[in-house]
């Protein structure tokens, strides 16, 4: 059984992904956006970065916490984003970082609670005192740093 | 029972030609956060570079000043903010300008102050002065006062003291 997503829809290139929210205080225009970040050492670096009103509006925030009542299924859709980027840009690094304190715990329990089938797909690291280091379960990070097993990208993925 | 899937691998994709038009338009929709992003790997490389020579990594004041430099604090706030770094700073004779001798071993840190506002000038002053113990800890109380938390968003008109 699959959690429920949202349908998304993406840009040419799959780096930005738009989906709507439904909840009780209404619609939500959410959108998903992988921007690549320009680090020495690093060559295929992007951000991920997630927040409301991603189009047609020219005030994007991507510290609002909404609250639709509808976490687990906005989670699940930008997970699947990261399967749809990573499958168009398989050597893609993506750095993952909450707006606030709060979002990184947010996204910390989320890896956490899927690390199982996460780790299947992907590597994972954590940043603790301006280290990278492998993603341990009850370990808080202040940032993650995500990139796809290339071993396991075609046995794995078939969007 | 199996758990719940993550992933659906036959997800489908529907195609928006609007967010080809919108990222075209907009390659970094989100400034402040890709400027945090490029601040995490900055410090990263300033760790394991001070790491190989056994030296300290920045201080949490300066962590904290280098994340405000990021980010946009509203004019209340500044003022506050210029208002306290006044009287904090005012015994000895403080004037926030950088000593030439001081801005020397940072370098590295290669900010194109002519394109800062004068506020984020202000704090990388404060950064490369490096105050004294007593001052950090004053400053560091006020801050997060005034922000309530620095990593949160700057417009939630926290109530402070304007006094040290």
């Amino acid at each position: 059984m699959r959690l429920e997503k949202y349908k998304v829809k993406s840009n040419s290139a799959k780096t930005a992904f738009v989906f709507i929210s439904e909840g009780p205080k209404g619609s939500i225009l959410k959108g998903v956006y992988y921007s690549k970040l320009k680090v020495k050492g690093y060559k295929n670096l992007y951000n991920l970065a997630f927040g409301d009103k991603l189009i047609d509006a020219d005030d994007i925030d991507d510290s609002i916490v909404t609250d639709n009542g509808d976490r687990e299924k906005v989670l699940a859709t930008v997970a699947n984003t990261v399967i749809i980027f990573t499958k168009r840009h398989p050597k893609a690094q993506i750095y993952i970082e909450g707006s606030t304190a709060a979002r990184t715990r947010l996204y910390q329990m989320a890896i956490g609670k899927y690390f199982a089938e996460l780790s299947e797909i992907f590597d994972i690291k954590g940043v603790i005192d301006m280290e990278w280091l492998p993603y341990e379960k009850n370990i808080n990070y202040s940032a993650f740093l995500v990139s796809r097993k290339i071993a396991n990208y075609e046995r794995k993925i078939s969007l | 029972m199996k758990e719940k899937s993550l992933f659906d691998e036959n997800a489908k994709v529907k195609y928006d030609p609007k967010l080809d038009d919108y990222t075209k338009n907009h390659p970094n929709p989100f400034p402040r956060k890709m400027a945090l992003a490029n601040l995490m790997f900055d410090r990263i490389a300033l760790y394991q570079k001070n790491s190989k020579k056994q030296q300290p990594l920045l201080t949490s004041l300066q962590t904290e000043l280098l994340y405000l430099y990021v980010q946009e604090p509203t004019e209340k706030q500044r003022k506050q903010l210029d208002v306290f770094l006044f009287y904090l700073f005012s015994d000895d004779n403080y004037d926030l300008e950088p000593k030439q001798k001081d801005l020397q071993p940072k370098k590295k840190l290669a900010v194109k102050r002519n394109q800062l506002t004068p506020f984020q000038n202000k704090l990388l002053n404060v950064y490369d002065r490096e105050p004294t113990e007593e001052q950090m800890l004053k400053l560091k109380d006020f801050l997060f006062r005034l922000f309530n938390n620095l990593l949160n968003k700057f417009d939630t008109k926290p109530e402070v003291e304007m006094t040290p």
